[in-house]
């Protein structure tokens, strides 16, 4: 197995950019960052392999702490400082990690002591009974599959599947020492942790804001930092699109991506032309955690005309689509299947799962369903499995069904809004919806509740989500 | 409705304040609720109930509730109860 670490026996300049912290206007050379790195993995030597969990904002400190987990040879989960008190306390309480890094507001908690920090901002604490659990050699990083609702669903990924997906990316974009990204997503998120994997191995540098994007400070910090490239969620383009890219100052932008959902069709075509006339590229991609970060690419040539495409596997990686075992023709509709180096191990959802090793084999069932066109193409037109997109953050909506109990509701998608129904919808259903917003930080639009007269169900007494999504599909065409 | 009632609806609905929320005082950084969605809502709620089109500088300069009454002002639509 290969050391982890992004940073180690690079051949590009140590001198050259790595980073921007856009919060204190500060930029650090590759030397630097590594230099940070190393001095905080210091504190991270410990007799075994260990579990951490890192609370993270995009914020210098919080990368140096993960870079620094990361080349100490521990696993980790980034995971988000503003998490529900409760899904937080769930979340240690399940996986029991031997080390946790966060914000001083986190506070202290019961089984840790604070093992010093070594940045002012940060507190660093240390299991008092730890160990307990064994971590698999190959596991590196750890993503929640909903990381707004905390779940305790993880997608296991080893350095192999970082490296490799990174490497992935960066033949796609042709990402060179020239990019200068912006981290338009939060780094505990597995989208923002692929931009930063991205740019560190292509040898580029990436700026990382706590401001939003829609904000004065973030485009400055683009601005300042001389961003030449950036990605995001559908969401991300929607707001730029309001901003009017031209009214911001970032002249050298000019290479855009766009991953975490289907753009809508004139957004798509809209980036297109802009990403044009500045002389750069708009590349519409796809993925998922399961497969570290992403799976396929359209090149940029073949827009707009298939903007409704996710392209092709990127290189190194296999697509296919399946139904009931077997492969389908083109334009037949199936479930989408990937083969590939960056394909997850398998998942953790407690403790114990952590010593498990590879249960895929580099295959996935991608839980997305679509079909292949003549040419090759790839084409996504629903989902199998039971998650939401809500502005770009992937939801589970069974666990939304949890967290909303005792009420008795059933929830499905319908684009990228979560339905709720509910046999009996009244003022404490409303009152529960708006709370769990709040609680999940997802914008109370992003939920809808409908009123049923029964929730189907199958004879087994479970809901009969297909006949209520035909329902949904019924109402909406009325 | 007079307009400082439609500005605190707009703000309420867009940001998905709890009811009872000191809308009147509402900063971006001090609302926890404010992120980029709540925002692009908020734009979208004002531009809906004062039936205006805001322009890009004002949507990302849309920082307060008092920011937003500057806006209204200047775009003639504000009228002082």
């Amino acid at each position: 197995m290969p050391d982890a670490g992004f940073l180690k026996d690079s051949a590009y300049d140590p001198h050259s950019p790595a980073l921007f912290d856009g919060n204190s206007s500060q930029w650090y050379t590759r030397a630097e960052l590594t230099r940070c790195a190393t001095e905080f993995a210091a504190r991270l030597q410990f007799s075994r392999k260990s579990l951490g969990f890192l609370f993270v904002y995009n914020d210098a400190e919080s990368l140096i702490a993960y870079l620094a987990a990361l080349q100490s040879g521990h696993a980790v989960a980034m995971l988000n400082p503003e998490l529900d008190e409760g899904l937080r306390a769930q979340l240690i309480a399940r996986f029991q990690p031997d080390f946790i890094l966060g914000p001083r507001s986190l506070g202290s908690q019961p089984g840790y002591t604070d093992a010093e920090s070594p940045h002012a901002g940060h507190m660093l604490l240390r299991s008092t009974t730890p160990n307990r659990h064994e971590v698999h050699r190959d596991l590196s990083l750890l993503i929640s599959t909903s990381g707004s609702t905390g779940s305790p669903k993880l997608v296991r990924l080893s350095w192999r599947n970082l490296e490799s997906n990174a490497l992935q990316i960066i033949q796609a974009l042709h990402h060179t020492e020239q990019d200068r990204t912006m981290v338009t997503a939060p780094i505990f998120n597995g989208y923002g942790q692929s931009v930063v994997h991205t740019m560190l191995l292509a040898g580029g540098s990436f700026t990382l804001t706590r401001a939003r994007v829609v904000s004065r400070e973030f485009w400055d910090a683009a601005g300042a930092a001389g961003c030449n490239t950036i990605g995001g969620t559908p969401f991300f383009y929607q707001s730029l699109d309001r901003l009017e890219i031209n009214t911001l100052n970032v002249p050298l932008l000019k290479k855009f991506v766009q991953i975490g959902g289907r753009m809508p069709a004139h957004l798509a075509a809209k980036f297109h032309g802009i990403a044009q006339g500045r002389g750069g590229e708009l590349h519409l991609m796809y993925g998922q955690a399961e497969t570290t970060a992403r799976i396929s690419g359209l090149p940029p040539g073949l827009l707009p005309e298939a903007g409704a495409s996710v392209g092709f596997a990127l290189t190194g990686g296999q697509l296919w689509i399946e139904h009931e075992g077997r492969e389908c023709a083109p334009m037949e509709e199936g479930e989408l299947m990937y083969r590939g180096p960056n394909v997850m191990m398998g998942y953790a959802t407690e403790a114990k799962d952590l010593a498990k090793g590879d249960e895929l084999g580099g295959t996935v069932a991608t839980g997305d369903l679509g079909y292949r066109d003549r040419s090759g193409l790839f084409y996504i037109t629903g989902r199998k499995s039971r998650f939401v997109k809500i502005y770009g953050w992937r939801v589970s909506l069974d666990e939304v069904e949890q967290l909303l109990a005792p009420a008795n509701v059933a929830a499905i998608a319908e684009g990228e809004r979560l339905v709720i129904y509910a046999e009996n919808p009244g003022a404490s259903l409303e009152s529960a919806v708006d709370e769990l917003a709040g609680r999940l930080h997802l914008h109370r639009s992003g939920f809808e509740i409908r009123a049923i007269d029964a929730i189907p169900r199958l004879s087994n007494s479970k809901v009969d989500y297909q006949s209520l999504k035909e329902a949904c599909r019924a109402a909406s065409t009325r | 409705m007079n307009s400082s009632q439609k500005l605190q609806a707009a703000f309420r609905d867009g940001l998905a304040l709890p009811a009872g929320f000191d809308v009147v005082h509402a900063e971006s950084g001090a609302v926890r609720q404010w992120d980029s969605v709540a925002h692009l809502q908020l734009v979208i709620a004002i531009e809906d109930e004062f039936r205006v089109r805001l322009s890009p500088g004002d949507v990302i300069d849309l920082k307060s509730y008092d920011a937003a009454i500057g806006m209204l002002q200047r775009l003639g639509v504000w009228q002082d109860a």
